[in-house]
């Protein structure tokens, strides 16, 4: 693999008083002190809207060391988008309002300038987009898309910034690159062009990658090989990732630790296998039981979880999921569960009434046994309404398209 | 309400051998080529395969969205393909369709309750009064509330309850037959199991056939009872759901169930680098081809085309006659494959000891002859 490194350009580029030689700037993992790659702590950001301040995130924080996986899982309208924004920097100029840190290799990326931003993006930190078709610029070639940040960043000449992009093609396997290089992004199928975007993300061989629903709305085989390139990328280059999606099945094989996301906080944090064997909060346990099982037979019904996420503007008192969650008292109704953890530190969750073997634990009164989950009521679920008017400033990040 | 008496066990729906054919320039794409299959009253028959298959334009082709090339596809014994514009146009109230993107599948500018009311102004089926009382019970039956959403536009509204508009939009007209083109895939997990469960109630209380289209396996097997897989433009494999999971005739279905990512499942402890392992790595060994056999109006190449396997043997796959594949013996396109009678049976995979099986005839796109793949590999 021939991954583009220039010297003077990757020292530059790179944080002031990071790992001494540009070698190890790029890979982190030669010579580079251990411990987390990115910190965030207690990040906030609201925007202020006509009809309130909608708080998208809601003091997260969470931590990922230097050639791991997170995934981020949530519903629409979690603030899981509005979160991988955050710690980019990616957001609108005027009505926003953001608060705590998210330290990249100790340089805070919520203070930083929009100069040293733009030094950042694409070099260290690099964001895979949801929709391959809206993200790739439309009317300019794949080989321009691509060569462009490398020209930028690692100040190449054209032809070896154009060899480093057939290079980059082939490793996120497009077949002939060198005639792809000419192709407009319509000439491509959604996998490929969802190829292209990875192959843009890693030009300059970051060290972190936000990948936002990178595989939603391909298909599943499309899906699984965007997956097995991305984790064969990062293992090659020791780069973290944060996975953003909607869907546990995706992150379950493949991040080591797992941050569910419900109303712009996070509800449960665990490794990956210790939120599958030991799921501690009632919306993970919903959210994982409401995707169909191959193993069950046809027909069987899937626990929906009733209703929907909440709305982020005057979010009412106590735990955000209640008035969904099969097993509420009134504590959760009143009070707001703390992330705490009972066993394992490294498992930590928001619940008063954390779940152990799928019953809740510590439910006040004789008659602990829980009411029976509501299954999304059939013919009568419960009323809809319709979702609050679209307001001018993105809400959540997720507006329907 | 019932929608449509269903006569005797015959199949509400036979599509015969149907081909579908697109111009691209000066090459021909065939879309669907040769798929048969029928829908009984009452039965839900899935449709998977990946983007590109064919499986959208199969649906297309059957409500004659998409005039097909060859081939007959008969509803309540008339054959559609037949119909004058005049005929179609009315005997189509009798398919409705649902779509995979269930936003800009509604007019942005009516409101819900005229978008639901629209296939009976259409015909001027009923009075006004009756029209709305209508346009109610549908809405409450796809769980929207009347009284809070007629008034309002689609994009008030999210994705899921979108769909359930779209829904009651196409319950309207009392359909015999439901074509559902992926109308979970743009759904968030918890949605779709509400949608997904909401089209299981519907099917109860209306006794709905529905023609079920998705990419996902595990969607389609839970709302189906019988599942056609759709590789190329051909059916790969008919089977019921149960045995489909159980024991996949056909390499390329076992490929699409090792696909889907499941929590939990086979999930794997983290390796001695403490990385999570990788559980589910599908095995798509081969390059995948052109998405739809093209056939190149010069000859030569078209010749060229059949030696490697892409053309296939015209005719497709044939459909044993009333529900003979429930029994067990399913068809399957794969010579390779147990399950067809009279071809060889496929050793299980892994097992040792097992010979490499006999190769199979050259139509067959995964397993091409050893010439064929030489041939593959040199070029």
């Amino acid at each position: 693999m021939t991954v583009p490194t220039d010297a003077g350009a990757a020292g530059a580029a790179g944080p002031s008083g990071a790992a001494g030689t540009a070698d190890a700037d790029r890979y982190p993992d030669v010579g580079a002190s251990d411990g987390p790659l990115l910190v965030v702590e207690d990040l906030r950001t609201a925007f202020r809207t006509t009809r309130g301040t909608v708080r998208a995130v809601d003091g997260v924080s969470l931590s990922v060391d230097r050639g791991r996986t997170l995934g981020v899982v949530g519903e629409s309208g979690s603030g899981k988008t509005v979160l991988s924004r955050s710690i980019m920097g990616l957001l609108p100029a005027s009505d926003v309002v953001r608060g705590g840190s998210a330290r990249f290799d100790g340089e805070d990326l919520v203070t930083a300038t929009p100069d040293r931003l733009r030094r950042i993006w694409g070099a260290q930190i690099s964001m895979i987009f949801q929709d391959p078709m809206t993200a790739l610029n439309p009317v300019t070639r794949i080989g321009r898309q691509i060569t462009e940040s490398l020209r930028l960043h690692l100040d190449m000449d054209r032809s070896t910034a154009r060899d480093a992009a057939v290079e980059l093609l082939r490793s996120v396997g497009i077949p002939s690159p060198e005639q792809r290089l000419r192709s407009y992004p319509f000439q491509l199928s959604g996998g490929m062009r969802q190829r292209v975007m990875i192959a843009i993300a890693l030009a300059c061989a970051p060290r972190l990658m936000l990948a936002d629903e990178p595989t939603t709305g391909l298909d599943v085989t499309v899906q699984a090989q965007i997956l097995d390139l991305l984790a064969d990328l990062q293992q090659e280059r020791h780069m973290a990732v944060i996975l953003v999606t909607h869907d546990l099945g995706v992150v379950a094989g493949r991040a080591d630790e797992i941050a569910v996301m419900y109303a712009g906080k996070i509800v449960e944090r665990a490794p990956t296998r210790s939120l599958f064997a030991e799921t501690r909060m009632p919306y993970t346990r919903a959210l994982m039981q409401s995707i169909p099982r191959l193993s069950d037979p046809p027909g069987t019904r899937l626990e929906a979880i009733p209703g929907r996420p909440p709305q982020l503007i005057d979010r009412p008192p106590g735990c955000a999921f209640a008035p969904r969650c099969p097993y509420a008292q009134d504590r959760c109704r009143t009070e707001e569960p703390p992330l705490r953890s009972t066993t394992s530190p490294d498992h930590v969750f928001a619940c008063w009434y954390p779940l152990v073997d799928g019953r809740p634990t510590g439910l006040p009164g004789p008659a602990a046994a829980p009411t029976s989950i509501p299954t999304s009521a059939p013919v009568a679920p419960p009323v809809a309404t319709p979702v609050a008017a679209p307001v001018a400033a993105p809400t959540t990040g997720e507006t329907p398209r | 309400m019932t929608i449509t008496a269903p006569d005797g066990d015959g199949p509400l729906l036979r599509v015969d051998d149907l081909v579908v054919e697109f111009t691209a320039g000066r090459s021909t794409v065939q879309a669907v080529s040769g798929v048969s299959l029928e829908i009984r009253a009452g039965e839900t028959l899935g449709l998977v395969g990946e983007s590109g298959c064919g499986k959208s334009t199969l649906g297309r082709a059957i409500v004659q969205v998409q005039p097909p090339t060859s081939g007959s596809v008969t509803l309540d014994g008339v054959d559609l393909t037949t119909l004058s514009d005049r005929e179609l146009r009315r005997f189509r109230t009798r398919i409705q369709m649902i779509f995979q993107d269930p936003i800009s599948s509604l007019n942005p500018r009516r409101r819900v309750r005229d978008i639901v009311a629209e296939p009976l102004v259409i015909w001027g089926r009923g009075t006004p009064d009756e029209r709305k009382a209508k346009v109610r019970e549908m809405l409450v039956a796809v769980g929207i509330d009347p009284d809070a959403a007629g008034d309002r536009h689609p994009q008030e509204f999210s994705g899921g309850q979108c769909q359930r508009i779209s829904i009651a939009r196409a319950l309207m007209s009392e359909p015999a037959l439901l074509i559902c083109d992926e109308p979970v895939s743009a759904l968030d997990v918890s949605v779709q199991a509400q949608i997904l469960n909401l089209l299981a109630d519907l099917r109860q209380t209306y006794g709905l056939t529905m023609l079920f289209i998705a990419h996902d396996l595990a969607v389609v097997k839970n709302v189906s009872d019988r599942v056609a897989v759709m590789y190329l433009g051909k059916l790969a494999e008919v089977a019921t759901s149960e045995a489909l999971y159980r024991s996949p005739a056909h390499p390329y279905t076992e490929a699409l169930l090792r696909s889907i990512p499941q929590p939990g499942f086979g999930h794997r402890a983290p390796g001695p680098d403490g990385r999570a392992a990788l559980a589910h790595r599908p095995a798509l060994g081969l390059p995948v081809p052109h998405p739809v056999p093209v056939r190149h109006r010069s000859v030569r190449r078209r010749g060229a085309a059949a030696r490697r396997g892409l053309a296939g043997p015209p005719g497709g796959l044939p459909l044993p006659a009333g529900g003979r594949d429930r029994s067990g013996a399913r068809p399957g396109a794969c010579a390779r494959t147990r399950g067809v009678p009279g071809l060889t049976p496929r050793p299980i995979r892994g097992s040792d000891g097992v010979p490499d099986p006999p190769p199979g005839p050259p139509g067959c796109v995964r397993h091409p002859s050893p010439r064929t793949a030489r041939r593959q590999r040199r070029g």
